[in-house]
């Protein structure tokens, strides 16, 4: 259960790796620097944690999910509300990855996925969320 | 392509974990479905124990967000919107409000910071009860918790 969790959330980083880099190409620094400057903040830190999951899984004696040649993409991602959007839609998936990883570990691991369900919580508000009883779930 | 992730049936597994949580909560959880949680049980007595901390944990930051609000009317936008979400919490948990008043010190500017002081403590202890936690359904439930006063930190930044 622990390492189906962690393959879980593993694939779930690569999509947001990948999904954040497209919606880095479709938003402008100089016309929208502040979904800019989250955009780009949100791709650094999926990439940390994809890095640090795939790390995990690792050390659980799997061999980590590999990355899908591409995601999903809205057909019209020109307009920034359609970034912000994808980005929230994004957000929300993640927290309810990261929840599942919690429910499904322990210690270190558990710990790890706590962090991460916080900051995808907090990182929806950035893209237009509203706050939640009970994010990622 | 496929989907960044496969979110419908997550939704349907993490509906089923909550069930399982407040069930559990509930103190209907034990497999005899005699409707208590069975006190033979170190696992379920633990996470008994842990409920009933973070209940009185968020039933006192409660009281501290009334008492605040009630003390300086300027704070109310931000106290209500705390003691709106800890009600819920509470009632989650399926645990009463605490009928005391939380103390309020100083003037508003005081007091909002020691409210928010009490809420980003709230927030560790729950996020401490998640790791504490026998029952993943019930870690869940309490990360979720510390993920929602997370939120409302940033929107009273």
């Amino acid at each position: 259960m622990t390492t189906e969790a962690l393959q879980t959330a593993l694939a779930a980083e690569h999509a947001a790796v990948f999904v954040y880099g497209a919606l880095g190409g479709q938003t402008s620094r100089s016309s929208d620097p502040t979904l800019y400057a989250e955009v780009t903040a949100a791709y650094t830190t999926h990439r940390a944690r994809r890095d640090e999951v795939r790390a995990l899984v690792v050390e659980a004696g799997q061999d980590p999910v590999a990355a899908e040649p591409g995601y999903d993409l809205p057909a019209d991602l020109t307009t920034p509300v359609a970034v912000a959007d994808r980005a929230l839609e994004l957000e929300r998936a993640c927290a309810a990855t990261y929840a599942y990883v919690v429910a499904s570990t322990r210690g270190a691991q558990r710990a790890w996925a706590i962090d991460a369900l916080l900051d995808a919580a907090v990182r929806t508000l950035a893209f237009g969320g509203r706050p939640e009883i009970l994010p990622g779930l | 392509m496929s989907s960044p992730a496969p979110r419908a049936s997550r939704r349907a597994v993490l509906a089923g974990g909550a069930a399982a949580a407040t069930v559990l909560l509930a103190g209907c959880g034990d497999e005899t479905g005699s409707g208590n949680v069975a006190t033979d049980s170190p696992v379920r007595a633990t996470d008994s124990d842990l409920v009933d901390r973070v209940g009185r944990q968020v039933a006192q930051a409660l009281a501290l967000a009334t008492a605040t609000g009630t003390a300086f009317p300027v704070l109310r936008p931000l106290t209500r919107r705390l003691s709106t979400l800890h009600e819920q919490h509470l009632d989650e948990l399926s645990k009463p409000a605490d009928g005391r008043h939380g103390k309020v010190r100083g003037d508003a500017a005081t007091a909002r910071v020691a409210l928010l002081q009490a809420e980003d403590q709230l927030q560790a202890r729950m996020v401490e009860a998640a790791l504490a936690a026998e029952s993943g359904a019930l870690a869940q439930v309490f990360a979720a918790m510390a993920a929602a006063l997370a939120q409302q930190q940033v929107v009273a930044a």
